[in-house]
């Protein structure tokens, strides 16, 4: 896998697809994230951003997670559409 | 007959409908409590069925089994260390293959478990067509389909529940295999651990799962661990190569790969056993977000829920609060009549009676913000109501999820603090504690109430709207405060699921409205009871003090003087004195002057002229007067000498009520501490006013009417609004109100943050910077006010 094709989960915009390629976070919210369903190979959308710009709103596997952007920078993506 | 009674858990993923169920099974035989050491709810019921009893518990709702929370941590002690005859694990059918993560590793615990799938018929509706018998295969576990809400399925649960502690069935759990280099690593670390650790131990858990919690690196179980074997026992140094090992061949570390193949365990079994029919349908909850959380509408909704919460309280609230009042009266009066020995009249009337009664006034209120709370939690709402509000909150160093407690202060401080378990990190449970208690409780209008329509009538609303105000201000400066100074660093991460809208169920909003109004009822049975009876007696005794008049004496006078003007009048209209109140002509014009009173003051409250009504009065005088002459004048000199009568008797009791209040415990209590409250402009009365509202704010007022000795006046209020304001001005009826906003919350709520935080240090620190932070507020407020030449 080519590292430059990934892109920062917090940069995808409302209606963006990608799978989850490459999970940088670290600490007890690495664990937290992965129990919501954010593990490599997961295909993920961001929904929307709340009203005032942060948090977002993503789905994966079938459920709607609400993170910051500052730790969904953490989480890498490959565009797929 | 072997033992009829069985313990049974139920465990699952928030929103999937696991305390439906369990109020389903259990009906109203529950029992809430808290997991002991920690501050985890509780929730234990009943269930008998076919003469065998379920004791079941609600375990919290978890994603998982690791120690990220502490709810993940009692449930799984609670599954390893009770052994519950079964498991019951509840999933959300539309969200399978995320709720399989959670079923993965109660399969790894090796107990007998079910697996309900829950809200079948909108899975069904989503297009899920679930093949049960090979899911059961898959997991080697019962699936039994339900909609809990309306109560399906739980037939079918309890007779399986029933075959497997009967043990008519064996259940054997399937676990995931991992790649061949984790199962090598795995049976290492398990022959290490029967080397290096006792059986004892070694009986209390799995010794598979005991493997897989060491590769993961869990804290918990390697805290346990080390104390067992000893920090520097060859097991750890054994565990570490082989977590070394695995890093260097799979390039991840164990956690992450075992996460991942846990996944891949569930999207299998979710792959094969389910056919997914229709793609990508919009789904309601989508529809609606696009309004409730859209960039243009959202915060207009939001500060419209939130709003209208507020205004359905308070207004609903209203009508019931009259009910209770006038049914607390009630009371009053009649065990003033029953019970004749005065000390104890006085103490349950004023101090029992009063004092409950005060506080259960607000008990529809909280009941009716409760309710709306939990409408709130339950439709999905709240979770949208921190990701919108996410953004300020973290600004000040709060969690969108502390916009919920903040709510619930408004309300009641008490559950607010109770309601800040739904913060994961003890970091934010922590400071929004701390700020919580700035959100000003419904025990606090009243204060408001008295003093803004005693000092600003006319703008009473917008000084209550700005006393809310400044605690909220000041709650976001001291959070702010608080993140720098006492938790630098990262804040903690937010990640929140948004559930899918959902109907609540009436039984659900019932049981948890009324198990938060209990805990206020409770306050109201306890602290306050007791609080009231220490506060009445500290200013009901001394009971004789020494009073600076002999005021009998003087009442006596004052007696004897009228009886002798009453005399001279009854002299001139020729009866006897006792006899002048039922004299015919004056009872005809006591009627008009009655009938006039009542007419002017309804036109006063229509704000109408009074002309023609003092006209109809001196009319109907003068008609008196033409059939009974000579009665006018002596008549007005009866009535002026009754109101002089009046007036003086209820000077003389006033003052010596004031006196006796002023000489009591609690005033004394009051001067010897009024000089430190002396620069925010308040004197000795006010400070009593305020020692007392630390049993509980709602106290103040009663206090007040104590002590500005409102005595047996009819209108209460009025009166004591009258004498509220020949002590104070308005600004310093200002400042009273800021100072009583934010100084310290009342003892139910510092009991509350003990339990809640465990720990002294910040009960204490809760209390004291509170009450320092209200006399600098209420300081710069009042020397700022007489700056400007106000007060």
């Amino acid at each position: 896998m080519d590292g430059n094709h990934l892109k920062p989960l917090s940069e995808l915009l409302p209606g963006e697809r990608g799978v989850i390629r490459k999970m940088k976070v670290r600490g007890p919210i690495r664990r937290r994230l992965m129990d919501m369903g954010f593990v490599s190979g997961t295909p993920v959308e961001l929904e929307k951003e709340a009203p005032l710009g942060d948090p977002v709103d993503i789905l994966v596997k079938g459920c709607h997670v609400s993170i910051r952007k500052e730790e969904a920078q953490n989480v890498l993506i490959e565009v797929t559409s | 007959m072997g033992k009829t009674s069985y313990t049974l858990c139920i465990a699952g993923n928030p929103n999937s409908g696991k305390t439906t169920l369990f109020n389903a099974l259990t009906g109203a035989k529950q029992h809430v409590g808290n997991w002991p050491g920690v501050t985890v709810e509780k929730k234990e019921g009943k269930v008998e069925y076919e003469g065998l009893t379920f004791n079941l518990i609600d375990l919290p709702g978890i994603y998982s089994l690791t120690a990220y929370s502490m709810e993940e941590v009692v449930s799984r002690d609670f599954i390893l260390k009770e052994r519950p005859h079964a498991v019951i694990n509840i999933v959300d059918a539309t969200n399978l293959e995320r709720n399989l993560y959670l079923t993965t590793q109660l399969l790894e615990l090796g107990v007998p478990m079910i697996l309900v799938l829950n809200m079948m018929d909108e899975a069904e509706k989503k297009g899920f067509r679930i093949k049960i018998p090979y899911l059961e295969k898959l997991l080697g576990v019962p699936v039994i389909p339900m909609v809990a809400s309306r109560g399906e399925g739980t037939g079918t649960l309890l007779r399986k529940i029933r075959e497997i502690v009967e043990g008519e069935v064996t259940v054997v759990p399937r676990t995931p295999k991992y790649r061949k280099e984790i199962e090598a690593a795995l049976r290492n670390i398990e022959t290490a651990l029967e080397k290096h650790l006792s059986r004892a131990f070694l009986d209390l858990y799995p010794s598979r799962w005991l493997a897989l919690k060491l590769l993961e690196q869990d804290e918990e179980i390697l805290r346990k661990c080390r104390k067992e074997a000893g920090a520097d026992s060859a097991l750890f140094s054994a565990l570490n190569s082989e977590i070394e090992r695995i890093t260097k061949i799979l390039g991840d570390d164990p956690e992450t790969l075992i996460a991942d193949q846990r996944y891949g365990f569930a999207s299998g079994a979710f792959k094969e056993a389910v056919k997914v029919t229709i793609q990508d349908r919009i789904s309601l909850t989508d529809q609606i977000d696009k309004v409730l959380t859209s960039r243009i509408l959202g915060i207009p909704f939001f500060i419209l829920i939130i709003w209208g919460s507020f205004q359905l309280t308070f207004t609903l609230g209203e009508i019931p609060m009259h009910w209770i009042e006038s049914g607390f009266n009630l009371m009053g009066n009649l065990f003033s009549q029953w019970i004749t020995v005065p000390w104890l009249r006085s103490l349950v009337v004023d101090g029992i009676i009063g004092g409950v009664g005060s506080v259960l006034v607000f008990l529809p209120n909280i009941l009716i913000l409760f309710l709306i709370i939990a409408l709130l939690e339950d439709t999905g709402y709240m979770a949208r109501a921190a990701f919108i509000s996410d953004r300020v909150m973290h600004f000040f160093g709060l969690h969108g999820k502390s916009f919920i407690p903040m709510v619930i202060g408004f309300g009641c401080n008490v559950p607010a603090v109770m309601a800040t378990r739904v913060l994961e990190n003890n970091k934010d449970r922590v400071i929004t504690i701390l700020v919580v208690t700035l959100m000003s409780c419904s025990a606090r209008l009243p204060i408001y109430v008295l003093f803004a329509g005693a000092f600003f009538p006319k703008h009473a609303g917008n000084v209550v709207f700005s006393l809310y105000l400044l605690g909220i201000v000041l709650a976001i400066i001291m959070a702010r405060i608080f993140r720098i100074v006492l938790f630098p660093g990262e804040s903690a991460p937010f990640v929140m699921e948004l559930p899918p809208y959902r109907l609540p169920t009436f039984k659900g909003l019932m049981i948890h409205m009324w198990d938060r109004g209990a805990m206020y009822v409770q306050k109201a049975g306890t602290v306050i009871l007791a609080g009231s009876m220490i506060i009445w007696f500290l200013s009901s005794y001394p009971a004789h003090p020494s009073y600076s008049m002999n005021y009998d004496r003087l009442l006596q006078q004052e007696t004897a003087r009228h009886k002798a003007a009453l005399a001279g009048i009854a002299q001139f209209v020729k009866i006897s004195p006792d006899r002048l109140a039922a004299y015919p002509p004056f009872q005809a014009c006591e009627k008009v002057l009655a009938a006039y009173r009542k007419e002017s003051s309804e036109r006063l409250k229509k704000q109408c002229a009074l002309g023609d009504v003092a006209q109809k009065r001196d009319t109907a005088l003068h008609a008196i007067e033409k059939r009974y002459p000579g009665t006018l004048k002596p008549f007005r000199a009866y009535r002026r000498e009754m109101e002089r009568h009046e007036a003086a008797v209820e000077e003389l009791l006033s003052k010596k009520a004031a006196e006796k209040a002023a000489k009591s415990y609690a005033g004394r209590l009051g001067r010897t501490v009024a000089p430190v409250l002396r620069p925010l402009g308040f004197d000795w009365r006010n400070t009593i006013a305020l020692i007392s509202g630390l049993v509980a704010k709602e106290i103040v007022v009663g206090t007040m009417g104590v002590i500005y000795q409102v005595g047996e006046a009819k209108n209460e209020s009025q009166k004591l609004m009258e004498n509220l304001r020949k002590h104070m001005t308005p600004l310093t009826a200002y400042v009273f109100m800021v100072f009583s906003l934010i100084y310290l919350p009342c003892i139910a709520t510092i009991g509350v943050i003990k339990r809640e935080l465990n720990s002294w240090k910040w009960t204490i620190f809760s209390a004291s910077y509170t009450t320092v932070l209200a006399w600098i507020v209420s300081f710069i407020f009042y020397q700022g006010g007489r700056l400007f030449g106000l007060g």
